[in-house]
């Protein structure tokens, strides 16, 4: 009851005139930076931080986690008409969605994204809301080795996203894992094989990876191969321009899942919205009995990783309001624009400033009806996109590529880079490899080194010690539950064909 | 005849004018810088506590230089990346870099080069300090020190940078014990934090500003400051050196420029970086963030800046 009466007084202060605004312009921007890769809400905030100065703390937060969250609307836009994923979490989002464009239905795709956002977003803030001090408990539970154990189970996923070949997944797995040892060695701190170039000290970009493989090699297969008109089929009539009754339902099941998944792997502050996503993904495909439409066009591929990816956003919050340690690079954005606006954030923040609390939960509430109401209409006017000429089109989905790449680090050498990763996208399509247990190592594989080699120096390398923690021993037996299966299945499946052939 | 006279003198005139203006631009490039934005190159996230000190240093200057001074974040890489990014520009004082010094001198060497930089300015800012959990079983560092000796290898101490001035505290620490502990590197302050508080860690040695506003709530307890004398913000925590360790480490943070550099335009970053080092808003600044805001200027710095890299590769071969 306590609660109610703070969140009606949160209200009072989310709508006055000056709030209110700050969330528009906030989930405004945050949906355009969503759409365009490379810009990212980081960027954003990092452009506006010199508002803080006088301001606020409470309209800065408004604003600042208006970009966050609005940008995780925009982001799914990109990832389905033009299979680019400008971060690591819309890597799976790319995966259906864009399958669903191909087959007429980005509209279908785009509007279930912004329902499975909206749900996402407004249960994650619930969650904040009640949860965020017991949630905080949570979040320090994991240290390192629990880490390790969440990315290996984040790393069998590719054993769900392999297509036709687990051999094959599991190479590309191991090739994007090397992609990213160049670089500084995080425990010697030496240069690591950077072959005398300086560009590799900073080791390879992610958007440089995920673009270059996923849209510039598309783009290059299917100039090579089909015309646009072949590639997309045009929608007929308006109405599948947008969801229906029957998508929507079979979302509602893989849509609950993922908040509830993303929210908990948001609240780690050294987790990884990419790992919400795919486990999202993994969970829905390993519980339906349709596996086998995944990576096909399903329209549940898109709801599990986007409602992840949203829920993960309010659980990043917790960390930050309930003992000021920033988890992401977006929340350490807001961490700084709150002390640069005079308000230094701790564990006594909640009981300290109470009606700054629940000011900010009050407009995450205000803003993702906002998005819902911007959004939805929209889907169907951006899958429209899709009827421009293949040889406009095509073009234009390069520029958005490149000068998204550029912005990253305003470096030309990526987009070099760029062109380079969009070639090996374009051979892996000829050789039938796939791509996205590619692009999931390359994401997860610095985790994974970081945590794995800071569990050695704990355990003094022992790793039986792993099991005698609970969190790290039960996540690995997941993982190795998942890995198993599937290749069990395929190891089976591969002997009974080999005694097939026998016998004929 | 009459026409191509006027035409001549037109031009003549024309041409008479396009130099004066340019003479006059060129002048004032030379006696007006400066006269564009100065970009700052920041080797770290936007967020981060370097980032901080470079936004409000930047705002400070921006009044008193008259132009813009845009923070550029190129993190990653251990700093190299924005070192490179500053000597692949024009020396020509329009792009500058904050940069940590222990950082910088582990690494220079190979991507870019002692000889590549001058300084304008060194700002001493966070002491190294070591942390233990507010309610935690290590309350003085003398209690650390004990179970350190009682159980060699047992305590870990977790900081940012495997070979930087954290990881080169736990290592005297221990050796001044006369034991053993381990030290694990993390990628963020915040991480470090994380796991001393998730209990994962049993200290962790950081810059003074991270742990902040975990002192007000007693979530975490400094168990020394690695400084000559205590921290005027912090009168209740002790030094290393009361507490019988011979440790001084402060993290210090540089400002430089490229190499060749005009001097006129070097002594005119030096004075405006370091009015805005020793203003009232800064020290301010400096006091809720825990720094010591000294001004060294950054000809004595550059003089034995060879024989300070030394020292911090030596103490990189120590840790490794």
């Amino acid at each position: 009851m306590d609660s109610f009466y703070l969140l009606s007084d949160g209200f009072s202060v989310a709508l006055m005139p000056a709030n209110l605004l700050a969330c528009l312009i906030g989930v405004v921007l945050g949906t355009l930076v969503g759409v365009l890769p490379g810009i990212g809400p980081v960027t954003t905030m990092a452009m506006l931080l010199p508002l803080a100065y006088g301001s606020s703390p409470t309209t800065m937060l408004i604003l600042f986690s208006g970009i966050f969250y609005g940008s995780k609307y925009g982001g799914s836009v990109t990832s389905i008409l033009m299979n680019i994923p400008g971060e690591g979490s819309s890597v799976m989002t790319c995966v259906d969605g864009y399958q669903m464009a191909k087959k007429g239905r980005a509209g279908a795709a785009i509007g279930i994204a912004a329902i499975a956002s909206f749900v996402a977003g407004t249960m994650g803030v619930i969650g904040l809301m009640l949860l965020a001090p017991p949630m905080a408990t949570f979040a320090l539970s994991f240290g390192p080795p629990e880490y390790t154990a969440l990315v290996v189970m984040g790393l069998t996923c590719i054993a769900f996203l392999s297509g036709t070949s687990m051999t094959k997944a599991l190479l590309m797995g191991c090739l994007g894992l090397a992609l990213t040892l160049p670089g500084i060695d995080p425990i010697s701190g030496d240069e690591r094989l950077t072959l005398g170039l300086p560009f590799l000290i900073s080791g390879v970009d992610f958007v440089v990876v995920g673009v270059g493989i996923f849209a510039v090699g598309e783009v290059l297969y299917n100039i090579e191969t089909h015309s646009a008109a072949a590639v997309f089929t045009a929608p007929k009539k308006f109405w599948e321009l947008m969801p229906t009754i029957e998508d929507i339902r079979r979302s509602t099941v893989p849509i609950l899942g993922s908040t509830v998944l993303g929210f908990l792997v948001g609240v780690l502050p050294g987790g990884n919205p990419g790992i919400a996503t795919f486990l999202s993904y993994g969970a829905t495909k390993a519980l339906s009995k349709d596996k086998e439409l995944f990576g096909t066009g399903d329209i549940r591929g898109v709801a599990a990783p986007e409602s992840a990816d949203n829920a993960a956003v309010s659980g990043s919050l917790v960390p930050l309001m309930t003992l000021g340690i920033p988890g992401t690079g977006a929340t350490a954005m807001m961490l700084a624009a709150l002390i640069l606006a005079g308000l230094q954030p701790g564990p006594l923040l909640i009981q300290e400033q109470p009606e700054f609390f629940w000011a900010v939960i009050a407009s995450m509430y205000v803003g993702n009806v906002l998005l819902l109401i911007i959004n939805l209409p929209l889907a169907p006017v951006l899958a429209k996109i899709l009827l421009v000429p293949y040889r406009i089109l095509y073009p234009f989905i390069l520029v958005v590529c490149t000068i998204g790449t550029y912005s990253v680090n305003n470096s030309l050498t990526d987009v070099w880079l760029l062109g380079f990763f969009g070639l090996v996208g374009y051979l892996m399509r000829k050789l039938d490899l796939p791509a996205v247990p590619l692009v999931l190592a390359v994401v997860l594989g610095p985790i994974l080194e970081n945590s794995l080699r800071q569990t050695m120096t704990l355990f003094d390398g022992d790793l039986t010690q792993f099991l005698q923690r609970p969190i790290a021993a039960s996540l690995l037996a997941v993982a190795t539950l998942m890995f198993v299966t599937p290749v069990t299945r395929s190891i089976l499946k591969w002997r009974s064909e080999l005694a097939a052939a026998k016998s004929t | 005849m009459t026409i191509l006279n006027k035409n001549t003198k037109l031009s003549a005139s024309l041409l008479f004018a396009t130099l004066a203006v340019g003479m006059s631009a060129q002048s004032a490039s030379a006696a007006g810088y400066p006269e564009k934005p100065i970009v700052f190159v920041v080797g770290n996230n936007p967020g981060s506590v370097q980032d901080l000190v470079a936004r409000r240093l930047a705002r400070l200057v921006e009044v008193s230089l008259k132009v813009p001074v845009p923070i550029e974040n190129r993190p990653g890489g251990g700093g190299v990346p924005s070192w490179v990014q500053v000597k692949n520009q024009p020396a020509d004082g329009y792009t500058i870099t904050l940069t940590g010094l222990s950082s910088y001198g582990v690494r220079v060497g190979k991507a870019v080069k002692v000889e590549d930089f001058q300084t304008i300015g060194v700002l001493h800012t966070s002491a190294v300090l070591i942390a233990s959990k507010g309610d935690g079983p290590y309350k003085t560092l003398a209690d650390l020190a004990k179970t350190a000796v009682s159980e060699p290898g047992k305590i870990s101490i977790a900081g940012t940078g495997a070979t930087g001035y954290n990881a080169y505290m736990a290592k005297l620490f221990s050796d001044q014990a006369k034991s053993r502990t381990k030290f694990i590197p993390m990628t963020g302050g915040n991480k470090s934090v994380a796991a001393l508080l998730g209990g994962h860690v049993d200290a962790i040695g950081g810059g003074s500003s991270l742990v902040a506003n975990l002192k007000k709530s007693g979530t975490v307890n400094i168990l020394a400051v690695a400084t000559a004398k205590r921290h005027p913000a912090w009168p209740d925590v002790p030094t290393f050196k009361e507490q019988g360790f011979d440790i001084q480490l402060v993290h210090e943070q540089s400002i430089m420029v490229k190499s060749g550099t005009p001097a006129d335009r070097v002594a005119i970053l030096r004075k405006a970086f370091k009015a805005a080092a020793e203003s009232e808003d800064y020290k301010k600044f400096s006091i809720e963030g825990v720094f010591d805001p000294t001004w060294t200027d950054g000809e004595g710095v550059d003089k034995d800046m060879r024989a300070r890299i030394e020292r911090l590769q030596n103490v990189k071969k120590l840790l490794q």
